[in-house]
């Protein structure tokens, strides 16, 4: 999946360098430092459930709220249930609000981050396939996918067909073929960490981080997960916002290809 | 001779009004130079109008209609502005995402051991009581 990447990058010591050699041995570790991250907007009917459910299947974890300026009690929910909550004193939106979630990791040392929705969407009992291949350093990010086989998600067809449209469009970003390009329920290690710490997109950043990864050399892998629907309330992004959604990403990745080979983010050493 | 008096209201008016915002310290100076300009050139423009200082311009560029020429160099100034502005937009937004993460980081909240409370009955299995988190790491 990953066979075009292996671009090194040059200007960046600290996502290649020293961040990877002064960690590369804890990586293996079965207790290598592991900060999930739970980017949550009005997440208070399923935050508790969320974390509590975490806590139970990776109880050595430290697990992150960002809290993105809800209008409940997420924050005060997430604490309780035992998580620490970066609560945003504005709304980020979840780019921003993941991002701060890999600053923390990064700040904290943290070796590994697993992002995860905070509406119940994502089941932490497969965070341990999405932590697998980052462990075995066969990649230094996952995605996980529900179309892979496991589970039994199921989109409509509109939303299908919009996938199989980013896909192609990442595919022909990163020469690489995902199934499931929207997907939140990430891993990546040190390397991912301090890329997405430094540089990530803001309104719809599940497939522009996805490509920004491959386009930095980090070796993606797609694991199969199982996800459930969505306990309650709706995705943020339905009927005309989708058509917006689309725009925007297309946009945000013909314009990504201008620079290719240039200057300010495409650091790719050809 | 309605026209000049007209003219001469508005920029003159434009002038004070930019004047007393930057006396109130309300323009940065690159605005406040910006503006000041603005408003010499609406100033002169309808100073001139006795004179045909426009149309004699116009007619120099081969613009046989003067107020097309007026009308073309405001569209283009507005635009130069409007995008200028965009690009402030974003980089203050940049930097406004910047600042609230940090924000959030410095109060990050970690939960007390013990506090941790009835919300979490449903994970009694899990041996200790206490969260692994209590500090933060590092």
């Amino acid at each position: 999946m990953t066979s075009q990447h292996l671009m090194a990058e040059q200007d960046t010591p600290g996502v290649d360098g020293a961040t990877d050699m002064s960690r590369s041995g804890d990586l293996t570790r079965r207790r290598s430092r592991v900060c999930v991250v739970v980017p949550a907007f009005n997440e208070a009917r399923s935050i508790t459930r969320v974390i509590g459910r975490l806590r139970m299947v990776v109880p050595d974890a430290h697990i992150v709220v960002v809290d993105d300026d809800s209008d409940d009690d997420t924050a005060m929910r997430a604490l309780r249930s035992g998580a620490t909550v970066i609560t945003l004193p504005v709304n980020l939106g979840i780019g921003g609000a993941v991002q701060a979630g890999y600053l923390y990791a990064l700040r904290q040392g943290f070796d590994l981050a697993i992002q995860v929705d905070g509406d119940d969407q994502h089941d932490p009992a497969e965070i341990d396939r999405l932590l697998d291949p980052i462990r075995s350093r066969r990649a230094e990010m996952t995605v996980g996918s529900r179309w892979l086989g496991r589970g039994d998600y199921v989109a409509p067809a509109g939303r299908r067909i919009a996938m199989r449209l980013l896909a192609a469009l990442v595919r022909w970003r990163t020469g690489d073929t995902f199934t499931d390009t929207t997907s939140g329920f990430r891993a990546v290690g040190p390397q991912g960490i301090a890329l997405f710490a430094r540089t990530y997109p803001t309104d719809f950043p599940e497939v522009e981080s996805l490509v920004l990864a491959c386009r930095h050399g980090l070796r993606v892998e797609e694991v199969p997960v199982r996800m459930a629907p969505r306990s309650h309330g709706q995705s943020s992004i339905a009927g005309l916002r989708s058509a917006y959604y689309m725009a925007r990403v297309t946009v945000a990745l013909v314009i990504g290809s201008l620079n290719r080979k240039g200057t300010s983010k495409g650091k790719e050493a050809s | 001779m309605r026209a000049i008096v007209l003219a001469m209201v508005l920029s003159v008016g434009f002038l004070v009004v930019s004047v007393v915002a930057m006396r109130r310290r309300q323009l940065r100076e690159q605005a406040a130079l910006l503006w000041l300009s603005v408003s010499f050139v609406m100033v002169l423009v309808s100073a001139t109008l006795p004179i045909h200082l426009l149309d004699r311009v116009s007619h120099l560029v081969g613009i046989a209609y003067a107020p097309d020429l007026v009308l073309l160099l405001a569209v283009l100034f507005l635009m130069v502005l409007v995008f200028h502005l965009s690009l402030s937009l974003a980089r203050l937004s940049a930097r406004q995402t910047a600042l609230a993460q940090e924000i959030g980081l410095m109060t990050a909240m970690t939960p007390m051991r013990g506090v941790v409370g009835p919300d979490t009955t449903e994970v009694d299995e899990q041996p200790r009581g206490g969260p692994e988190s209590t500090a933060p790491p590092g």
